[in-house]
């Protein structure tokens, strides 16, 4: 039983940097009896005051918590209010639960340590409160073992704990690596305390360990879990995700009674209702009644709407009638979670059904007529889980949508509308406007802009003195628009208006005749083609590459302006990238390393630059991912501008003295040593062009982690190097030896220091996910270790550099990226 | 007796080939006509013998007028007891009773075709009663059509409606149908058209249906269902009515297709058929399919009625395309009149059958619609195609007015490949089009309009079509223009094709001058090459093709000075064309400069380098060096049109056209060919 005693040594955070530097959670490693220095920095009170909260946001919550309570007429006892309370006071109140029982478990352990036998024997009138939390007996169990231990550790142990340093990583590390039931618990217990951004962080360890690892650890993240599944449709549905992909590395056989399973199939019940929701639930049936019957129709048939997608362009319920006795039948209570899965299947169900097409020309032909029907169904209650605000998504723009370039699959990326709001689940949906509606929204001023704008016009029309602009910018439509309130013109015929104003026109102007110079019109046609953007030609084998290419913002401003959401001060345009067929799960571990590695470089200044995109789990063979915007693969720049990566820097950017070459230059550079060590720590494979993005400011992007650590592509053995470095690469950063390059090289050894400062977080967190899983980046025995030696613990700041140094000449030299380029060339023709 | 009598018997008869015995039923009618029979039988609950229309029809016609008076009464009382009988719950009662009401409809109507509506309604129902009895006939009616009833008592319902609606020749005159204005039946059409089963059964009936209630009184009254077709937006309901219209019109362009092939068997094949045109006559309406002008004039109502049915045109269902593409020919209906009847919908059901064909297109109503009207617009020489032609430019005109279809139509991530119908030319070789390139629709617009001005150069010079053709034309330019779209559009070939126009226009002066106006196609000819000349910079695709432009103009000068010596010599004499004539002088003003100022130019150049010939190259290299001396007059209102409206101008023409689409539908809704046996084994077994 040494476990416990290895949770004694020191904590990375507080942990100085010193070189040799043991690593805590080695099973190998053995344990340093005397408490180190780094430990006896954190002060913390809380020991001689066991009735104080341990943490900031603690303090806070028990602070508040009676206050509500009170403000609730103060008649009901505390224990009604937790039980039957409001939405928004349970948060409040759990929270407050979490401390007392954390506070119980502290107290339990103190009294141990003061040799006092009966720490049952606490009263705490919450007791029956926390029994689904804790198991006495088991406590007991815990407490009796952990009496045999030496108490000095184990109040180290607390001491950490209750620590301001003791954060999610932390917590979730430590969950993993204690076999203490006590301290899981105890563990379990604080995660409520924890900011639920923080913890939705950790979401597939916390999830992958309560699938994977024993009884203790489960019946320790289960409460959490359970809580917020009540508290939000959002984390329930991830939480189901996570969990069917997290179990689908079972056996079949143990899968179906596995607690993941049973775990899902609760919160896929939908019976994980927040605690108030019967209240909750009383507001619609009354509004029947209400005069709103418009609103009320819409907020209540979404989700059978949406319910129709399943069966997805059969649309049997489309008929208004029919729809509203299923309804009746259904009743509210499936409701909650429904409406969002149904748009993620008919996502998915499109998906599979692209890849059934042959040519690409059909697939975006299809995806697009199979868009505009989903469209119908739209707006609804349902959210694309990549954005980071709350919204209703409203439309999807389904002509722009384009299918991705995969060989065998269909993977499409799609932009979608949405308006944001406070909250999607409790905020009502917006009602429908129909897609024609854009005529009347949109307005005559922003017609100019599609071109020349107004002033740029008549400025050119220099010649001439008379010409009225605003009666070009005054559309016929907008003339058909107007006429309804003009009180009688000639009759009632439609046409009166558009010849009354040629009329008035060319009375007005017969006057003076106006000239305008052949040359002008001549100059204007080819200085305007010349000023539009450069863009790539369209070609129906390549469809996405004119999409990527576009500039994200006039994307943006171009959808608004057609859509017939567009004028609502809301509107948000979102894009996703829709993957069917292909498992996400590593990618998601890799986003997770590539965020944490970059909150690592943030806060030790270093100017790395990586761009995680987020990924979405939605099982263990489908998901999506969130689209770098303004970013195109070097495969698609170079193929179709024809130019080196140079060349076409130096096109987009300027010459290479100019202000915008050299910021696109910098961000080239930090953004090419922070991927090399991305790749080098993750052992990212798979390099190739297309796989590489290069975005409008300059940064490189790496995307698809499908080949990371222990796994590579077809174990050719080809990509011997530490990291994708061309030639090309190197003259766009301005040639060996030159300043950006060492500026290179710097860059890159203090990321590793950095790095290597903060390993465990990230070691953390790859190697929970190992458990219990049969991903290929986890193939063989040696992940981990291989992950760790990456980090070089041991060696000194010089010897590092030098390191460096040695992997940037041989990504240089190294001939089998030629090579596997090459062969990327011929088998997928990817330049 | 009339035609439709006979038709009905010739079906009759072929449907049950026992000869007609005096049935129960007759007896029961002779009744009718002579005793008063139905005061007897009413407690019992007549009508439950099988229904002979024909007889009854016949009687009803076969009585003469003091008769009539006579047997009113009766007549009243078997309509007031059918429209009760529609309530039962024996479905055999309700079918009696919608044939039996069917009967008395046509029946009345054709003896008294002189006499005015009222004396018709207190024939069948009675004055006092009428409001009543047609309330209650539409509520029921409204109920079974709705209700989860048998499809074929739905059908008999849709049946009886259009027989109703198309009794009388001119569907305004139908006094009748005042009462289905009150009582809106409109709703259950809807229904039967969002819901997919139903709409595949009975759609084609229910379009058809609306799209003739709609013309009811059109321009003279509030016409209940114009207003309510005109703020339908359930998007299912919509579509479902753009599924119909498609379906048949994809239907129909199957057809021809299959037609088409079949005569390609070779010169012999070709001669025979000449020679037997030569014989048939017009028995049978040469060897084209008929043409659907009920299903175009939906289309057409809902186009332009509706504002949120042009995103059902660009609506695509990839299922059915699936289906309709993978079936063969269908052997569903070999009939060849195929005039209203409903064509085959079980396409819907055939999605299983994906087939991996890399042509395979997915396609929308708008393309459908093209292809259909590429059919039509080949042929305009007889009435009923240059009506449908005639039709297919209206609903162009008013989906090139729509700027959210203009949208779709230019839309850069919407491409198809449209393949147009061309019409087998002797200095054009056909199959080319197999490789047509996938672009946006708009493209297909502009080939179909093109393609119609190059292919009706003729005698019976189709004014009216190429007006609206050159218009849409206009139209799509003018949003172009205003939106800033760079369409990568061979414009050449429209130039050439307007060009060529313009000279047939001259070189048939004077013939065409006895019928028609062509100066004011000449104008519209001539501001089309203003709005290039003046406004090409702003949605000319390349400046090349602004250099083309000229080049074409310059190359072509001929065409243009024969124009204005023409327009010139008009305008100075007086008479009726001094006016229009002088306009199409002023616009040509521009264009005779261009030409005015390159050609000595080009002559110049050509003595300069001493080459008798110049290339296309050498000429654009004149016309670019020269551009900044030239000036040109900016003219207003090129930019202006006409919006489309159907009053008072196409009035006449949709009378017309709904006259015929009611001869039409009259002519084919028969009652008998549901088989009166298939429906009573199907009642036997459901009661």
């Amino acid at each position: 039983m040494g476990d416990a005693e290895l949770e004694l040594s020191p904590s990375p955070p507080e942990a100085e940097p010193s070189p040799v530097q043991p690593s805590p959670p080695s099973p190998s490693h053995s344990p340093s009896p005397s408490p180190s220095p780094s430990i006896s920095i954190t002060s913390s009170p809380s020991l001689s005051l066991p009735s104080t909260p341990s943490s900031g946001p603690h303090h806070h919550g028990l602070r508040r918590s009676p206050s509500p309570s009170e403000g609730h007429g103060g008649s009901s006892p505390a224990l009604d209010v937790i039980s039957e309370g409001m939405g928004e006071l349970t948060l409040v109140i759990d929270s407050e639960v979490a401390n007392r029982a954390c506070q119980e478990v502290l107290l339990k352990v103190k009294q141990q340590q003061q040799g006092v036998e009966e720490g049952s024997e606490v009263p705490d009138p919450h007791a029956p409160l926390i029994r689904e939390e804790e198991d006495p007996s088991s406590a007991a169990k815990s407490a009796r073992r952990r009496q045999r231990h030496n108490p000095s550790k184990q109040s180290w142990l607390l001491r950490l704990f209750e620590s301001k340093l003791f954060d999610v990583s932390m917590a979730i590390s430590y969950l993993h690596n204690s076999k203490e039931p006590g301290v899981q618990a105890y563990i379990g217990n604080r995660l409520f305390s924890f900011p639920h951004e923080d913890v939705d962080f950790y979401l597939p360890q916390l999830l992958n360990m309560y699938v994977h690892m024993d009884e203790d650890v489960g019946d320790a993240i289960k409460p959490y879990v359970v809580h917020r599944c009540r508290q939000s449709i959002s984390f329930s549905l991830q939480c189901a995700w996570l969990l069917g992909a997290y179990s689908s590395d079972m056996h079949i056989s143990t899968q179906r009674h596995s607690r993941g399973t049973k775990l899902r199939k609760l919160i896929l019940s939908d019976e994980l209702k927040p605690a108030g929701a019967r209240a909750r639930r009383d507001p619609p049936t009354l509004s029947l009644l209400s005069p709103s019957k418009r609103t009320h129709q819409r907020s209540k048939s979404d989700a059978t709407v949406s319910v129709s997608l399943s069966s997805n362009l059969k649309r049997t319920s489309s008929n208004p009638r029919v729809e509203s006795n299923q309804e009746e039948v259904r009743g509210p209570s499936t409701v909650r979670l429904t409406p969002q899965r149904e748009f993620i299947k008919s996502l998915m169900g499109i998906g599979k059904r692209l890849a059934t097409l042959p040519t690409k020309e059909q697939k975006t032909q299809r995806l697009i007529s199979e868009l505009s029907l989903l469209n119908h169904k739209l707006p609804a209650r349902v959210w694309l889980p990549t954005a980071p605000f709350d919204h209703h998504v409203v439309r999807v723009p389904h002509s722009q949508a384009v299918v991705l370039n995969s060989k065998d699959k269909a993977p499409y990326l799609i932009y979608v509308e949405v308006l944001e709001c406070e909250n999607f689940e409790t905020s009502s949906v917006p009602t429908r406007i129909p897609e024609t509606r854009i005529r009347s929204t949109r307005s005559v001023e922003n017609l100019p802009q599609c071109g020349m704008t107004a002033e740029q016009r008549t400025a050119s029309f220099s010649t001439v003195p008379n010409y009225d602009n605003d009666d070009e910018a005054w559309s016929v439509d907008d003339m058909g628009e107007l006429q309804v309130e003009l009180p009688d013109v000639h009759t009632n015929s439609c046409d009166n208006i558009s010849q009354f104003s040629v009329d008035s026109i060319t009375s007005l102007e017969s006057k003076e005749p106006v000239f305008i110079a052949a040359g002008d019109i001549r100059r204007r046609l080819s200085e305007q083609l010349a000023h539009t953007p450069t863009t790539f030609k369209r070609d129906p084998e390549d469809p996405s590459a004119v999409a990527l290419k576009e500039p994200w913002l006039e994307k943006v401003r171009r959808i608004r302006e057609n859509s017939p959401y567009g004028h609502l001060p809301h509107w948000r345009l979102l894009s996703v990238i829709v993957k069917c067929g292909d498992d996400l799960r590593q990618e998601l571990l890799a986003y997770q390393v590539l965020q944490q590695l970059q909150c690592v470089w943030e806060m030790e200044r270093v100017p790395l630059w990586i761009k995680p995109y987020k990924i979405l789990v939605l099982s263990s063979d489908s998901g999506m991912i969130e689209p770098v915007v303004n970013a195109v693969s070097i495969h698609q720049v170079k193929k179709h501008s024809q130019l080196s990566l140079l060349d076409y820097f130096l096109q987009e950017h300027g010459c290479p003295t100019t202000e915008a070459f050299l910021s696109a230059q910098r961000s080239f550079v930090q953004s090419c040593a922070g991927y090399s060590l991305i790749c080098y720590l993750l052992q990212v494979k798979d390099r190739h062009n297309g796989n590489i993005l290069l975005d409008a400011e300059g940064h490189i992007i790496h995307i698809d982690f499908g080949f990371i650590l222990s796994s590579s592509p077809k174990n050719l053995g080809f990509e011997t190097s530490a990291f994708k470095l061309t030639s090309e690469f190197v003259d766009v950063m301005g040639g060996q030896d030159r300043d950006m390059f060492n500026y290179y090289k710097m860059l890159m050894l203090q990321g590793l220091i950095a790095a290597r400062k903060h390993m465990d977080k990230v070691i953390a967190i790859v190697e929970i996910m190992q458990q219990g899983s049969h991903l290929p980046c986890f193939h063989g025995s040696g992940t981990i270790r291989g992950l760790k030696e990456r980090f070089h613990m041991s060696l000194t700041e010089e010897q590092l550099q030098v390191l460096v140094e040695q992997m940037v000449e041989g990504s240089m030299r190294s001939i089998t990226t030629k090579l596997y380029d090459g062969f990327q060339y011929f088998t997928n023709g990817i330049m | 007796m009339s035609q439709v009598e006979k038709k009905v018997g010739l079906l009759r008869r072929s449907s049950s080939s026992k000869k007609p015995l005096k049935e129960k039923v007759v007896l029961m009618y002779d009744e009718i006509f002579y005793r008063y029979w139905y005061m007897n039988h009413a407690v019992n609950g007549p009508l439950p013998l099988q229904v002979n229309l024909e007889y009854l029809e016949s009687k009803l016609e076969s009585v003469d007028g003091e008769e009539v008076q006579r047997i009113q009464d009766n007549i009243n009382s078997l309509f007031h007891h059918c429209v009760q009988a529609l309530g039962e719950e024996h479905q055999i009662k309700v079918v009696n009773a919608l044939q039996t009401l069917c009967a008395l409809f046509r029946g009345v109507h054709q003896k008294n075709k002189s006499s005015s509506g009222f004396d018709i309604i207190n024939m069948l129902m009675g004055f006092d009663k009428a409001e009543l009895r047609m309330k209650d006939l539409m509520e029921s009616l409204d109920s079974l059509l709705c209700g989860d009833g048998s499809e074929s008592l739905k059908s008999l319902c849709l049946k009886l409606l259009l027989c109703l609606v198309t009794v009388t020749d001119n569907i305004s005159q139908n006094t009748i149908l005042e009462y289905v204005m009150i009582n809106s039946i409109f709703e259950a059409i809807l229904q039967i058209l969002s819901d997919v089963s139903s709409r595949g059964q009975h759609g084609y009936d229910a379009v058809v249906l609306l799209a003739l209630l709609v013309n009811y009184r059109k321009y003279e009254s509030v016409n209940p269902y114009i207003v309510k077709l005109s703020i339908v937006d359930d998007e299912p309901t919509l579509d479902g009515m753009g599924m119909v219209v498609h379906h048949a019109l994809t239907e129909y362009s199957r057809q021809y297709k299959a037609k088409e092939e079949e005569n390609q068997g070779g010169f012999f094949s070709t001669l025979t058929t000449m020679v037997g045109n030569m014989f048939i006559a017009d028995a049978d309406e040469k060897l084209s399919v008929q043409t659907n002008e009920a299903i175009l004039l939906a289309l057409y109502e809902a186009v332009h009625l509706n504002r949120n049915f042009i995103t059902v045109l660009a609506q695509s269902h990839p299922e059915i395309d699936m289906g309709v593409t993978s079936i063969s020919p269908s052997p569903t209906t070999p009939t060849t009149p195929l005039g209203t009847s409903p064509p085959s919908l079980d396409a819907m059901n055939n999605q299983e059958q994906l087939t991996l064909d890399p042509n395979l297109q997915t396609s929308n109503l708008l393309i459908t619609f093209l292809k259909y009207a590429s059919i039509v617009m080949q042929d305009t020489k007889e009435e009923h195609r240059l009506n449908s032609a005639r039709l297919c430019l209206i609903i162009l005109t008013c989906i090139a007015e729509d700027q959210y279809a203009d949208s779709f139509l230019h839309d850069d991530n919407m491409n198809f490949r449209v393949n147009l119908h061309k019409m087998p030319m002797r200095h054009r070789k056909k199959g080319v089009d197999k490789n047509i390139p996938c672009r946006p629709l708009v493209c297909a617009v502009l080939d179909l309009m093109v393609e119609f001005i190059v292919t009706h150069m003729m005698k019976e010079f189709p004014m009216d079509l190429y007006m609206r053709c050159v218009q849409i034309i206009h139209k799509l330019i003018c949003y172009q223009k205003k939106c800033r779209i760079r369409l990568h559009y061979t414009w050449r070939e429209l130039w050439s094709a307007l060009i060529n126009l313009l000279k047939f226009l001259l070189s048939n002066e004077t013939t065409l001058l006895a019928k028609h106006n062509i100066f004011h196609l000449a104008l519209l000819v001539v501001n089309l090459f203003n709005m290039f000349i003046t406004y090409g910079d702003t949605f000319l695709p390349t400046s090349n093709s602004y250099d083309e432009l000229y080049y074409e103009v310059v190359r072509m000068h001929q065409v243009f000075d024969n124009l204005y010596c023409m327009v010139l010599r008009v305008s100075t004499n007086t008479g009726q064309w001094k006016e229009p004539a002088s306009k199409v002088t002023h616009s040509l003003v521009n264009v005779r400069a261009i030409i005015n100022h390159f050609n000595p130019k080009i002559e110049s150049y050509a003595a300069v380098n001493h080459i008798s010939q110049l290339s296309e190259e050498q000429v654009l290299e004149v016309v670019r060096t020269n551009y900044d001396t030239l000036t040109l007059k900016l003219q207003d209102g090129l930019d202006q049109f006409e919006r489309y409206s159907e009053q008072p101008r196409e009035a006449a023409f949709f009378k017309e056209l709904v006259r015929s689409i009611s001869l039409n539908v009259r002519r084919n809704v028969s009652l008998s060919t549901m088989s009166q046996d298939l429906l009573l084994k199907e009642f036997s077994t459901i009661s």
